[in-house]
């Protein structure tokens, strides 16, 4: 049952993170569709994976730390390579 | 049809973040902080409790039990003991209370006693109404930070129906700008911030938006859900399924501990329970605990507390007399599916302490970069208008409402930076055993008053924000210095006393102080004018030429 489950939840975060970021061009609707259910597939991957590993913070720690780091990765890299030039 | 829909999706996302984006700096900002304010500013603001070790549960009890005595038998509804220390208190209140029904309207008649946190001597003694002895508890720097980001100190219902609503918008602006950015994976890695001054602003809002595009969403939700919890769904439901009786609603989804009233009296022992709990898990941090049925043999005590793993805080019940275990559930553990999961993480994601500093520290960069995304979507509001082909008001309106932008946000840094040196200064005079929310509000409101003014007065926007950030930096290094001669907690003493709260602190004011200080003198004292001019050719190529682009001199 776990490990059924546990499989769902990463299926579920790797279609979300696809639907999420795919730029394939349609419809606003569709595109509206695809990047909630996308979020939402996120959302609930995390949720099933906290409750499975009995560690209810762990994944959302790790999404705060992904979002950080991007996010100063990002920065960073721009104003070193706006240096350089 | 679908360009059509994108534009209309754009505009309600640039107008909802206009009108909001100040407030919303202004409530990010402070929350950010606010990560740190039950705990580590409450330490760093109450000296006494700087090298609090451990609780002398022994001595607590001694005194529950003197005062228990002192009050009487109608009082023993509920006695409350919040404990002093890192996590929360900056002094032990041991509250007796006598819940009293009169038509239907129910009435907290309590006796509180503060003592202090170390030798635990009585400080004060008073009696009355709960919520009108609770406004005049002592409160310090920490508290009010915390309740300006709750409710902007304009109370209940007005300030937490407006930090709710802040809230939704926030949640409606991450919503929008879903899908009014077709490339969202482009977004994630394009920052250019030496193009131009338009292409910094964009790019870093893309940046820290994308990025912390689940955090944001989270934040936004949550904060709606606790800013209109209290003031519009409860009382909402209350008056349909209640006859408007709150307490009533919310006793029968989360029911108050009833002990087994033997009607047999004895002895109260409580105190090895929790000095034998804080050995068997010492992670696990007690806030404060609940004596429930006084004096009797079914006597329960309730303790509330963090730390135990979960995502939620939870409760423990003990017997207070032989100490044996009953019960342990989160917060919200008792009520029936999902929603427990839902309800039990709103407040920890919300505040981030639900496992420990690092994490504090993570949701507090977390919580400015929101911040700088409010900030940077003004901006962009404000560029586009002021210097591309969106405006309709005068180039001067639109330099108005950027110095105000920028008086605002960075008057807010300064404000909040203010406070630490306003904290000390209280404690040096002696008053900090009061409410201190009126004199720590004076300065607080102060600064932000004269932040204001100075930018009307100042020359333009990036003369405001460079004025204020190093105000801001001085502010911080100046409370550290003057911790370091008041307390004599320098930073190698508080080191060498191994009082880490103080020196993480600390730290942070140098670190933030420096920064800011760096930051300010490194910005450019006036908007870059090749730069602009360069830009804005090229976007007058591809758009119609604004009114006021001929005139313009330079934004000052």
């Amino acid at each position: 049952m776990s490990i059924t489950l546990g499989v769902i939840a990463i299926l579920l975060a790797v279609t979300g993170l696809l639907a999420f970021i795919s730029t394939r061009s349609n419809t606003l609707r569709q595109q509206l569709v695809r990047r909630v259910g996308g979020v939402l597939g996120l959302v609930i991957s995390l949720l099933i994976l906290s409750r499975l590993s009995g560690l209810q913070q762990a994944p959302f720690i790790w999404v705060g730390i992904i979002s950080l780091v991007g996010m100063l990765t990002v920065l960073v890299q721009g104003l070193n390579q706006g240096l350089k030039r | 049809m679908q360009r059509d829909t994108t534009k209309k999706y754009y505009v309600l996302h640039s107008w909802v973040g206009a009108l909001t984006a100040i407030l919303l700096f202004v409530i990010a900002f402070t929350g950010a902080v606010s990560v740190f304010g039950r705990g580590e500013l409450k330490v760093w603001a109450n000296p006494e409790i700087r090298d609090y070790q451990q609780h002398d549960f022994a001595a607590i009890e001694q005194l529950v039990k003197k005062h228990a005595e002192k009050v009487g038998p109608e009082y023993w509804d509920h006695i409350e003991v919040f404990l002093p220390g890192p996590h929360g208190n900056s002094q032990l209140a041991i509250i007796f209370e006598n819940e009293i029904i009169e038509d239907g309207v129910h009435r907290h008649d309590v006796v509180w006693f503060d003592h202090h946190p170390t030798n635990l001597s009585l400080l004060k003694e008073r009696q009355g109404d709960f919520r009108e002895l609770l406004d005049t508890r002592r409160t310090d720097m920490a508290d009010f930070i915390v309740g300006f980001h709750a409710d902007l100190h304009l109370g209940s219902p007005l300030g937490l129906i407006l930090t709710g609503l802040l809230g939704l918008t926030l949640f409606a602006s991450v919503i929008t700008g879903l899908f009014i950015h077709p490339k969202i994976l482009k977004d994630l890695f394009v920052f250019r911030p030496w193009r131009s001054l338009r292409l910094l602003f964009t790019d870093t809002h893309k940046v820290l938006g994308v990025w912390g595009l689940l955090f944001h969403g989270v934040i936004g939700f949550t904060g709606a859900f606790l800013g209109l919890a209290t003031v519009v769904l409860i009382p909402v439901a209350a008056l349909v399924s209640f006859e408007g009786d709150q307490e009533r609603l919310v006793e029968t989804f989360l029911p108050e501990v009833e002990p087994v009233i033997t009607e047999v009296s004895t002895d109260m022992r409580f105190a090895d329970t929790l000095s034998q709990l804080e050995m068997n898990e010492p992670e696990l941090i007690i806030g404060r605990f609940t004596l429930y049925g006084w004096g009797d043999e079914g006597a329960v005590m309730a303790l509330s507390t963090l730390g135990s793993g979960k995502l939620s805080g939870e409760t423990l019940e003990f017997s207070a007399v032989t100490g044996d275990f009953i019960n342990r559930y989160t917060n919200f553990g008792r009520l029936e599916g999902v929603s427990k999961y839902v309800l039990d993480a709103m407040a920890p994601l919300h505040f981030g302490n639900f496992a420990g500093v690092w994490v504090k520290g993570l949701w507090f960069f977390l919580g400015l970069s929101t911040a700088l995304v409010a900030a940077t979507g003004m901006m962009i509001w404000i560029e586009r208008r002021a210097f591309g082909a969106e405006g309709s008001l005068s180039l001067k309106s639109y330099q108005w409402i950027s110095r105000l932008t920028a008086g605002a946000c960075g008057g807010i840094v300064a404000a909040t930076s203010s406070l630490f040196s306003a904290q000390l200064i209280l404690y040096v005079l002696g008053m900090h055993y009061g409410n201190l929310t009126s004199v720590i509000g004076l300065i607080f409101f102060g600064v932000f008053s004269v932040s204001l003014v100075w930018s009307v007065f100042r020359g333009n926007a990036y003369q405001v924000t460079k004025d204020l950030l190093i105000v801001s930096g001085l502010l911080l290094l100046f409370a550290l210095v003057f911790n370091g001669v008041a307390t004599g907690d320098w930073i190698v003493n508080s080191i060498s006393d191994s009082r880490w709260i103080t020196v993480g602190v600390d730290i942070a004011l140098l670190v933030f102080g420096v920064g800011l200080i760096v930051a300010g003198l490194y910005l450019p004292a006036q908007r870059p004018q090749r730069e602009r001019m360069s830009q804005d050719k090229k976007i007058f190529l591809a758009k119609e030429k604004p009114k006021h682009a001929e005139s313009e001199v330079e934004l000052v």
